[in-house]
């Protein structure tokens, strides 16, 4: 059986309507990300609502399972691989679009509070989020297309704390040695003349994460009953 | 033309602890089939099987004289599934239910949505958590109906419903195909409500196909025989299927042609629950 696009498209209307029901969640969300940003500064808030992002799309996970969709699943005209396909560019679609949102909320807060943009700052902390985020989502998708996600959610949880509590105290024990944090300010420097390099980075790696973690998610699914 | 519009050779999927074996079955055109069994015989596996939800490990399956797994996409839109739980998000209206379904089936017919929520009464503003069981039942058979379903797949439907809704059910069951030209498989292990609607009868235990045919056939087929222990030969415990003896008496089932031997016993029409009773008993001793 081909892989027909018309049913991926099909497929992610289906998440729309799943999380249409969520809109509240999300709009509460985003109001908190804007408090964080105003509070602390306006670049944050771009890292709250991406890394919410993965988090959003996880409970996707969670209603769809709730919602006994394995059956719907098998009553549509639709084959597994269009399931996971569609799944995958429906996070890529989410995250393109909070993105957006986030950016957008960035530019207001910045010139409410500080009367200027920092693009730089801005761009550095949506590529890191963009990064986080799709590494977030490669790692979970294919554990939620393997096992259930009540099963899978404590595993699932394992990229935060990897993430959150090894992650940023090892690189801040890192930053003291003086060869690594000349290092990454070097780094800093040169995408501060080249910001359009550093985007393009950021999308081509996130990209590319998304795409093994989906070519893994196809796989796992392979034989199993979603 | 094609006269068979779902048809198993051979079947076979491998669980760990269970394994279906060897199923066939043949659903004509304009039939009502009831898939039947205890529960864990694998009317479910059957279904999920035939839906391409499981991969098989051997046999064939055609629907509509197709290959199920090579013409899936194609063959759904032309079936309606009913399974014993609701499989929509409980926040979305039966509206919302609606818009999200119908975009997958070419043929949707959104006048005939809207003709079998009115009558069903299901208000199209009302959530699927706030709907009764019954009621998420009818909002499933309103979708599977509103594609213009020819084959119609229900996995216990009507386990759990209140005996009006459960009659309301079947009515509505008969109804599906009184043109001809629509089948229904029904799988459930309440059985007075095949004997009411179904044509044909599958009967599967732990596994393994114990009849396939029609309805008239399998009652035609079995007796019960009752009697006192000394009319209990070594040869007739030997034709009983799940045998009990009492000090009093004994009961079983028996196959009608060598019922008419034991002219001392009491012979009477068995039922499909019957059937299944002691069938599952004499699977269980072996």
């Amino acid at each position: 059986m081909r892989t027909s696009m018309k049913s991926i498209y099909k497929l992610l209307t289906l998440d729309y309507y799943v999380l249409k029901a969520l809109f509240g969640f999300v709009v509460a969300a985003i109001l908190v990300a804007t408090v964080i940003g105003c509070v602390t500064q306006p670049s944050m808030l771009i890292m709250v609502i991406l890394t919410f992002t993965a988090f959003l799309l996880s409970v996707l996970f969670s209603v769809a399972e709730k919602s006994n969709f394995n059956k719907l699943y098998g009553t549509l005209p639709i084959i597994k691989r269009e399931i996971v396909i569609g799944r995958y560019l429906f996070a890529t679609l989410t995250i393109s679009l909070l993105s957006i949102i986030a950016f957008i909320l960035f530019c207001i807060s910045s010139i409410v509070l500080r009367a200027n943009i920092d693009w730089f700052s801005g761009a550095a902390y949506w590529v890191g989020a963009f990064i986080i985020t799709t590494f977030f989502i490669s790692i979970q998708f294919p554990i939620y297309f393997k096992f259930e996600y009540s099963k899978a959610m404590f595993i699932s949880i394992l990229p935060y704390i990897l993430f959150f509590a090894v992650g940023f105290p090892v690189f801040g024990q890192l930053m003291k040695q003086n060869a690594f944090s000349n290092t990454v300010m070097n780094v800093i420097a040169y995408f501060q003349s080249h910001i359009y390099l550093m985007i393009l980075l950021g999308i081509g790696v996130g990209l590319i994460l998304l795409t093994l973690s989906c070519l893994i998610s196809l796989m796992l699914t392979k034989k199993k009953h979603i | 033309m094609i006269d068979s519009y779902l048809e198993l050779k051979g079947v076979s999927k491998s669980f760990p602890g269970f394994k279906l074996d060897n199923i066939s079955l043949s659903l004509p055109k304009g039939y009502i089939m009831g898939l039947v069994g205890p529960n864990g015989a694998g009317k479910t596996t059957t279904i999920q099987l035939i839906l391409n939800m499981l991969e098989k490990d051997a046999g064939e399956i055609l629907i509509f004289g197709k290959d199920n797994v090579k013409n899936e996409n194609a063959i759904k839109q032309d079936i309606g599934v009913v399974f014993d739980s609701v499989f929509f998000v409980d926040s979305w209206t039966v509206k919302d239910t609606e818009k999200a379904v119908s975009i997958f089936y070419e043929d949707w017919k959104h006048e005939v949505f809207n003709e079998m929520t009115k009558r069903f009464e299901l208000p199209q503003r009302k959530k699927v958590k706030e709907l009764s069981r019954g009621m998420q039942m009818k909002l499933m058979l309103a979708c599977a109906f509103s594609h213009n379903a020819k084959l119609l797949i229900l996995d216990e439907p009507t386990s759990g419903l209140d005996p009006v809704t459960r009659d309301e059910f079947l009515e509505i069951l008969q109804e599906y195909i009184k043109d001809g030209e629509r089948s229904v498989l029904f799988s459930t292990h309440i059985t007075a409500d095949l004997e009411r609607v179904a044509d044909y009868i599958t009967l599967v235990n732990q596994g393994n196909l114990i009849y396939t045919g029609t309805m008239e056939d399998l009652l035609g087929s079995y007796c019960l025989i009752k009697g006192r222990p000394r009319d209990l030969t070594a040869e007739l415990e030997k034709s009983i299927i799940g045998l009990r003896k009492t000090d009093m008496s004994f009961e079983g089932l028996i196959g009608a042609k060598e019922a008419a031997q034991y002219r001392d016993c009491t012979i009477d029409n068995a039922t499909i629950d019957d059937i299944i009773i002691n069938v599952s008993k004499r699977s269980a001793r072996k």
